[in-house]
């Protein structure tokens, strides 16, 4: 085999679409999707603020939701774009885009909506398995005429026998307005169908979580038999048996300041990897695991954009 | 042209189903987009030069298997509509025995119940506007054809599947083959064996004979109907290559004597019943008579004219001077384009290792007497033809152009014949015995020429022309119908002479 060049920045460390980390939050959400599938559910709420990596996790149970029979479970994924006019033929149009079905501009809502039923059709025989699960991503965005859109195919899907749940994933409190809108009784066909359930999904909440995490970098390797995460920015300091867990504590007990004084309710993944990122990659390297010190700690949680995107009124 | 995913409709797929359902649901999972288009698709995936039949085929679940049956076409035409409205239709839907859906009982219709249109080829199904054989969207389906596949009753089509399975032998797999009793010239290429296919009418009673679990019972629930066969069974005699074949002449030479005169006999009782009392029968060599002389002279009798050609072609392996120097009969014959004349010998097996398998001497008498039976039929039909053909050049003035004009187009633009009817039959091997399944005892009693009536004293005209003409008569044939086998001897032995005097006049004159 080839040995591919790799460059110092093709690191996933650089690169946030690669980077993936297993949390507590995602075990439970994978526990909730389970629960959900296992009753017969069809369909729920996964809500949460934003950069805690919600759409990753999502996208991570494609592949990791089975049956009560252990036969696993197609997983679709779409994520609402951002439209003025927000109409059916929308939600269709994604869904075939998405899944590599064909779309012409003249192809009418019914017809497109068919297509993707069909496909899903196919996967349900080619897996043996009579569940579908269709994530909707970036539900926030989504007008309340637009979820007939789901209500059509999962109807379409039950012609077929193949039962449908739908995981609609917003961002809190954005999805609230909708919700609420929801809630009207004009809209109990919806409401009854998909917004019976739901689940918050959280950053890191505690030291255990940032623990698990820090774990993490210890011993994911990159190239898949190369140096561990940690390793491949400080080869010395692994070497001497120095872990980044061991700095958990320390991280977390600064991020307790923030969260005391700006009432947050969990880390951010997103702000959290760019925290250690910037540990990981500039400071450690450049001053070394002995000079680690509060200060570092706060600058780097200061770079990661946690404080700028508090920039909003308090409750 | 960018690619996009082609549905195929796996929910709807059914086993033993038809390429045509295939494409079928695949047009339904795909709505809006011409089978054209799904066609490109596929193409955009693997750019080698197949049908769009074969990519789908490709693209199915592993476990499902190609259910065409060789020797059907278009076999949309028919379909059951009841199977058609729940988007399921097989092959087995076209063969002629299978008289009504298995599934359903319904008759099968060439035309749809709910559009009263011609059932939809590939090519307009997508277009078709029709729930029972277009391709309509999911909740203008029937019930039955969106539920799971177990609901749709396929066993009655998988036990027709099985009914048309060979059956297993020690010999298996092999080819039927013929061993021809004579050397034939090139210019006689004949066709190999004729075994009767899956769509033959004689297919279902060897069948039945071979799956003795489909009783009378089975197959009418199965709507399959049969005709009343004979059979005929062998012992079956394993030889290696060539060596039973030179045997077979040697063994069978004094019985083929015996069986020529009994078939002559037969011959002859049929010409007499069909000639009137006043006939002469007389067998003439034709060999030196070209089609322009039959143009210009009195017209043989037909009947005179295909016992001539069929004994000369049946006797001529017995006349060693005629077979030595394969004086093939270039006459009027290869201008009228007969090239074919109905095989004479015996089916046999050829083995994966190159064995022949042969059959016993009773089988192989009874077959070479019915080969003799309908190769007179076969010449028969050809002389009936022929004849008629000259009357028309004789009496249609347009036609009577210069020889090299119009004329004799009209005969040479006749194409071979095709094998008759009787020569139907079915071979199988069922207990390690070759069993032959055939529908005319005796074809001759069946046959009647379809232009030829009943003849009186045509020979006249026709013998006068020949003794001016030619140097030589014909023989007259002996009342050998009543006779005994000697009295055929000695017909034999003149006709020999008579053969033989020809020969030598040719060979002096060359």
């Amino acid at each position: 085999m080839p040995q591919v060049k790799l460059d110092y920045y093709d690191h996933p460390v650089f690169s946030p679409q690669e980077l993936h980390f297993e949390t507590n939050a995602m075990d439970h959400l994978c526990n909730e999707l389970h629960r959900w599938l296992w009753n017969g559910i069809t369909g729920g709420l996964v809500y949460g603020h934003a950069r805690d990596g919600k759409t990753k996790a999502v996208l991570a149970m494609i592949d990791r939701l089975f049956t009560r029979g252990a036969v696993q479970v197609p997983v679709y994924y779409v994520s609402t774009p951002p439209r003025d006019r927000r109409v059916i033929l929308t939600i269709f149009r994604q869904l075939c885009w998405k899944h590599d079905l064909r779309v012409k501009d003249r192809d009418p809502a019914d017809i497109l909506a068919e297509r993707f039923v069909n496909f899903v059709a196919d996967n349900a025989k080619k897996t043996a398995c009579q569940n579908a699960v269709l994530i909707v991503d970036e539900m926030q965005r989504l007008h309340v005429g637009q979820f007939d859109a789901f209500s059509e195919i999962y109807d379409k899907l039950q012609l077929l026998k193949i039962n449908l749940m739908v995981v609609f994933v917003g961002n809190d409190p954005a999805c609230w307005r909708i919700i609420n809108h929801i809630e009207r009784p004009g809209y109990a066909h919806i409401r009854g169908r998909f917004f019976t359930q739901g689940v918050a999904f959280n950053g890191l909440l505690n030291k255990q979580d940032v623990t698990r995490c820090l774990d993490q970098y210890d011993t994911l390797r990159f190239p898949d038999h190369g140096s561990t995460y940690t390793n491949f920015f400080l080869p010395e300091h692994v070497e001497q048996g120095w872990k980044l867990a061991t700095l958990s504590g320390d991280v977390w007990r600064i991020f307790r300041v923030y969260q005391k004084h700006y009432k947050l309710t969990s880390w951010g993944m997103q702000y959290f990897t760019s925290t250690i990122n910037t540990l990981l990659t500039d400071f450690l390297p450049r001053y070394g695991v002995d000079s680690i010190d509060d200060e570092m700690i706060h600058e780097a949680i200061r770079i990661s954009g946690l404080v700028p995107s508090l920039v909003r009124p308090l409750k | 042209m960018t690619g996009f995913h082609v549905n195929l409709g796996l929910h709807f797929a059914r086993p033993y189903e038809s390429q045509y359902a295939m494409v079928r649901r695949c047009l339904i999972a795909n709505p809006g987009i011409s089978l054209s288009k799904i066609n490109a698709a596929l193409k955009n995936e693997e750019n080698r030069s197949r049908t769009i039949v074969e990519r789908l085929r490709d693209k199915q679940l592993t476990d499902s298997t190609d259910h065409s049956i060789k020797g059907l076409s278009d076999t949309y035409r028919r379909q059951c509509p009841e199977c058609a409205r729940r988007l399921f239709h097989t092959d087995a839907y076209a063969l002629p025995w299978l008289t009504r859906c298995p599934i359903h009982h319904c008759e099968f219709t060439s035309i749809c119940p709910q559009c009263q249109q011609s059932w939809p080829g590939l090519k307009e199904l997508s277009t078709r506007d029709c729930a029972v054989c277009g391709c309509k969207p999911l909740k203008e389906l029937h019930e039955d054809a969106l539920t799971c596949p177990e609901n749709l009753n396929i066993v009655p089509i998988q036990d027709i599947y099985d009914f048309m399975q060979p059956v297993d032998s020690v010999l298996e797999p092999h080819l039927y083959t013929y061993n021809y009793f004579d050397y034939l010239p090139e210019f006689f290429s004949l066709p190999g064996c004729r075994r009767a296919d899956c769509t033959s009418e004689l297919f279902t009673a060897c069948q039945s004979y071979c799956h003795p679990e489909f009783n009378k019972k089975k197959l009418k629930s199965l709507n399959i109907s049969t005709v009343a066969l004979r059979h005929q069974t062998s012992s079956l005699y394993q030889c290696v290559d060539g060596e039973k074949n030179t045997k077979h002449k040697a063994l069978y030479y004094n019985a083929r004597y015996k069986w020529n005169y009994r078939v002559m006999k037969r011959i002859i009782r049929w010409i007499c019943s069909r000639t009137a009392d006043k006939h002469k029968l007389h067998l003439y060599d034709y060999s030196t008579i070209s089609l322009r002389w039959m143009t210009q002279e009195p017209l043989p009798c037909p009947y005179c004219l295909a016992l001539s050609i069929w004994f000369l072609y049946m006797m001529k392996s017995l006349y060693a001077p005629l077979s030595n120097c394969q004086r093939p009969l270039k006459s009027f014959l290869t201008e009228s384009n007969y090239k074919y004349f109905y095989p004479v010998g015996e089916p046999c097996i050829l083995t994966k290792n190159n064995g022949f398998v042969y059959s016993d001497k009773r089988f192989s008498g009874w077959y070479y007497r019915r080969c003799l039976e309908i190769a007179f039929i076969d010449i028969m039909s050809y002389v009936d033809d022929l004849l008629y053909r000259l009357k028309r050049i004789k009496y249609e003035p347009k036609l009577m152009t210069p020889y090299s004009g119009r004329g004799t187009r009209v005969i040479k633009l006749y194409r071979p014949y095709l094998p008759q009817k009787y020569d139907k039959y079915a071979l199988n091997i069922f207990n390690d015995k070759m069993v032959f399944f055939y529908k005319y005892e005796n074809p001759l009693e069946d046959y009647v020429p379809e232009k030829t009536g009943r003849v009186t004293n045509q020979c006249k005209a026709f013998n006068t022309s020949l003794i001016k003409n030619y140097t030589f008569r014909g023989v007259l044939v002996p009342n050998i119908i009543y006779g005994i086998i000697e009295s055929y001897r000695k017909f034999d032995i003149k006709f020999y002479e008579h053969m033989n005097n020809i020969f030598k006049e040719d060979h002096y004159q060359s």
